[in-house]
C-alpha cells in the first residue's frame, strides 16, 4: 500500500501503470496529462483495463475498489473515461 | 492472481469478492474475461468469489494452437476449479457450451448452471459465420459496436484485435473445432442434475437453441431478454440483476 499523494503525483502513478501494461509506445503522442482518454487517446483493450485494475489493486490496497467504482459506470462512462476521472477517484480514496 | 497452469496451458484468472464460488466464461474470438469484468462480475463479487478467466489463446492467457473444442476448453476448466467446493458456473456463448460440458462431464462439481446465448447447432451464431470470412467489413459489422469502430478506425485496438483474430482464425485449429462440434447427445441433457438458467436475446441466433436447451434439460428455467448476442453488453443491468438474483446470496 502506498500513499495517495497528489494529482501530480497519482497522475505519474497511473502513467507508469498504464505503460508498463501496454508499452512505452503509447507515450509517441506525448505524455499522459488528465485530459487524456483511455480509449481515444490511449486505445487501451478492454483486457489491459482489467490487467490496469489488478495493477492499482497492488500499487494502492484494499482501500482504492476501482472494480467497485467502475462497476457503477454506464459503459458509454466507461467508454468515455479520462486518466483525470480516474486520478481524481483514487485521490477520493485517501483517508 | 494473474496466470495459472491448467491443462498445460497458462490462463490468465482473475478474481472477485468472497463467498461461495462462481465462475465465469466468456465467448470465443473477441470475447475475454473483460466480457464479465465490466458487466456482472462485479455485482456477484458483492455476495460471491467470481473467477473470470481467458480461455486458452484469448486475451492474456497463452496463444495455444490447439484444444478449441469444448471437451479441451472443460478439461481446462476442470484443471482450474479442482476438486473442491462445487460451483455456479456462468458462461457466454461458446464459454455457454464448456459450462455445459463440464456439468455434463462433472455432475458433482456444479451447483448451479447459467447459460447465456448457449449455441446449438455448436457453429450456429450467425456472429460467428462472418468470423470464418476474410472480409474486414464483414467481420466488422458481426462486432459490438465499440470494437466495430475500433477496427474500423484503424488504430492500435483496432491493430491488436485484428492481430489475435487473425492468430485465431489463421494458426489455431479453432474454426475447424469449431465446425467439428457435435450438439450433446439428448440423453445428456435430460440427465443434468444441477439447476440451470438459460437466457437469450429477443434478436439473437440463439433463440431456438435456449428453448431446446430448456425443454431438455430438467427443470431449466428460460428467459429472453432485450438484446442480440452479445447480452451482456445488450442487457447489460438486467443481465447481472437476473443472473444474481438465479444465484442468491
Amino acid at each position: 500500500m502506498t500513499a495517495m499523494g497528489n494529482t501530480e503525483d497519482i497522475l505519474r502513478v497511473v502513467e507508469k501503470l498504464v505503460l508498463e501494461i501496454a508499452g512505452d509506445e503509447l507515450l509517441l503522442a506525448g505524455p499522459m496529462t488528465l485530459a487524456t482518454s483511455f480509449n481515444t487517446d490511449l486505445e487501451l483493450e478492454s483486457i489491459e483495463f482489467v490487467a490496469l485494475a489488478e495493477k492499482l489493486q497492488q500499487h494502492y490496497g484494499g482501500g482504492v475498489d476501482f472494480v467497485g467504482w467502475i462497476s457503477k459506470k454506464e459503459l458509454d462512462q466507461i467508454i468515455g473515461l479520462t486518466v483525470g476521472e480516474l486520478v481524481e477517484f483514487i485521490s477520493s480514496c485517501r483517508t | 492472481m494473474s496466470h495459472v497452469a491448467a491443462n498445460g496451458v497458462q490462463l490468465h484468472v482473475q478474481e472477485l469478492g468472497a463467498g461461495p464460488p462462481v465462475v465465469m466464461l466468456h465467448g470465443l474470438l473477441i470475447g475475454s474475461l473483460a466480457s464479465w469484468y465490466f458487466t456482472a462480475g462485479p455485482a456477484l463479487a458483492a455476495r460471491h468469489r467470481v473467477t473470470m478467466f481467458d480461455l486458452r489463446g484469448h486475451g492474456r492467457s497463452e496463444p495455444v494452437t490447439t484444444g478449441y473444442d469444448v471437451r479441451t476448453m472443460a478439461a481446462d476448466l476442470a484443471a482450474l476449479v479442482g476438486e473442491g467446493e462445487p460451483v455456479d458456473l456462468v458462461g457466454h456463448s461458446w464459454g455457454a457450451l464448456v459450462a455445459l460440458r463440464f456439468a455434463i462431464a462433472h455432475p458433482a462439481r456444479v451447483r448451479r448452471l447459467v447459460l447465456v446465448e448457449a449455441p446449438l447447432p455448436p457453429a450456429s451464431v450467425t456472429e460467428m459465420a462472418a468470423f470464418a470470412g476474410s472480409d474486414v467489413g464483414a467481420i466488422a459489422s458481426a462486432l459490438p459496436a465499440p470494437m466495430r469502430e475500433a477496427l474500423v478506425g484503424g488504430g492500435r485496438r483496432g491493430q491488436k484485435l485484428l492481430a489475435s483474430l487473425e492468430f485465431l482464425l489463421g494458426k489455431t485449429t479453432l474454426l475447424a473445432d469449431l465446425a467439428a462440434e457435435r450438439d450433446p447427445e439428448a440423453a445428456e441433457l435430460a440427465g443434468m442434475r444441477a439447476p440451470c438458467l438459460v437466457v437469450t436475446g429477443d434478436r439473437s441466433s440463439c433463440a431456438a437453441s435456449g428453448a431446446r436447451l430448456a425443454a431438455t434439460i430438467p427443470g431449466a428455467r428460460h428467459v429472453v431478454l432485450p438484446g442480440g448476442h452479445y447480452l451482456h453488453l445488450d442487457a447489460r443491468e438486467a443481465l447481472t440483476q437476473l443472473i444474481g438474483e438465479y444465484l442468491g446470496g
